[in-house]
């Protein structure tokens, strides 16, 4: 019996220590990494500071004229023309959704072209499963 | 045909070896080129004159609004000079500029960041058809491409657009932008808390 409570609580010393020493093990590589982030973080030197253009914010303006078109520093932005001055097919153009295989004609260019690309995409991405 | 063979041989020895680097692509701020990190290593690695560079690019943009984003196409000849092509700036740069917005979604085709028309849209086209590598294209291909790169900012293109109607959406717009500003702060300084 005596022999048995030393051997368990010799055991329970090993566990404590083992995971007192795991627990420091943890705690190390965290702190390290951040502290070395924050200190390859640091400025290299001249840095190029990032500028933010200013964006116009007037509703009217927007609607009527392209703004940002004009990025010299004179000059003004082209104006919207009325709509005969643009072409037929510009109100043609499809704006909505990205139509699906499925709906288009077999018979054009398009289809085909379209199912080459996935083909390809699918390709790609089941040759990234392989391991080499 | 040894002759020719043996003709061929001696031109080759004669003509020196050119050698290409890498062609350079990149996006420098109108009037703000500098030595800095993103450009000077870039330059520096194809043995190029940094100031020079700078200082010839500069003034090349000397008309254009500050901090413009500009596509430049830099590519090196066998004498150590340069050809330097600048673009337009950016589709993207346009169309959220006619949209009025300073960033896109952070979620392209589940959120609607800004409206434009197809007529800014032909517009925009218009300015950039005039790039090389759009030259041998048609308008209709170039407003279906920016369409395409619309979307991926969030830009929905409508065929009109009333300005109260819209001045209301951008105003709605701003307040989710703060959020979202918000919530990322959040989530960034809880990292830092969590590591530091």
């Amino acid at each position: 019996m005596n022999n048995l409570n030393m051997a368990v609580s010799l055991l329970r010393q090993r566990l404590t220590i083992i995971s007192q020493a795991t627990r420091n093990y943890a705690a190390k590589p965290a702190a390290s990494a951040a502290g070395g982030k924050k200190k390859k973080l640091g400025k290299l030197g001249p840095v190029m500071e990032k500028k933010v253009i200013p964006v116009e914010t007037d509703a009217q303006k927007l609607v009527s004229y392209v703004c940002g078109s004009n990025y010299m520093k004179t000059g003004e932005d082209v104006k919207i023309k009325p709509d005969a001055e643009y072409p037929d097919w510009l109100w043609t153009l499809n704006t909505d959704r990205i139509v699906p295989l499925d709906e288009l004609d077999p018979n054009t260019k398009q289809y085909w072209r379209r199912l080459r690309k996935m083909a390809l995409r699918r390709n790609n991405q089941l040759s990234m499963l392989k391991k080499f | 045909m040894s002759k020719a063979a043996g003709k061929l041989k001696s031109l080759k020895k004669n003509v020196e070896r050119v050698t290409h680097t890498t062609k350079l692509k990149t996006n420098i701020p109108a009037g703000m080129a500098a030595a800095g990190p993103p450009l000077g290593p870039m330059l520096g690695q194809r043995a190029i004159n940094i100031a020079a560079f700078c200082k010839d690019f500069n003034t090349k943009t000397a008309e254009m609004k500050e901090g413009v984003p500009l596509p430049c196409r830099i590519s090196m000849n066998s004498d150590r000079s340069y050809d330097l092509a600048i673009h337009h700036p950016p589709a993207t740069f346009f169309l959220k500029q006619a949209a009025g917005i300073q960033r896109g979604t952070m979620t392209p085709g589940r959120e609607v960041a800004g409206k434009i028309t197809l007529k800014h849209l032909y517009e925009i086209a218009a300015i950039k058809i005039q790039d090389p590598p759009n030259a041998l294209l048609t308008m209709q291909q170039m407003c279906e491409m920016l369409i395409g790169i619309a979307r991926t900012c969030g830009i929905k293109v409508v065929r009109d657009l009333d300005a109260a109607e819209y001045a209301q959406f951008l105003e709605e717009r701003k307040v989710i932008v703060e959020e979202q500003r918000r919530e990322l702060l959040e989530k960034r300084e809880a990292k830092m808390l969590r590591t530091g």
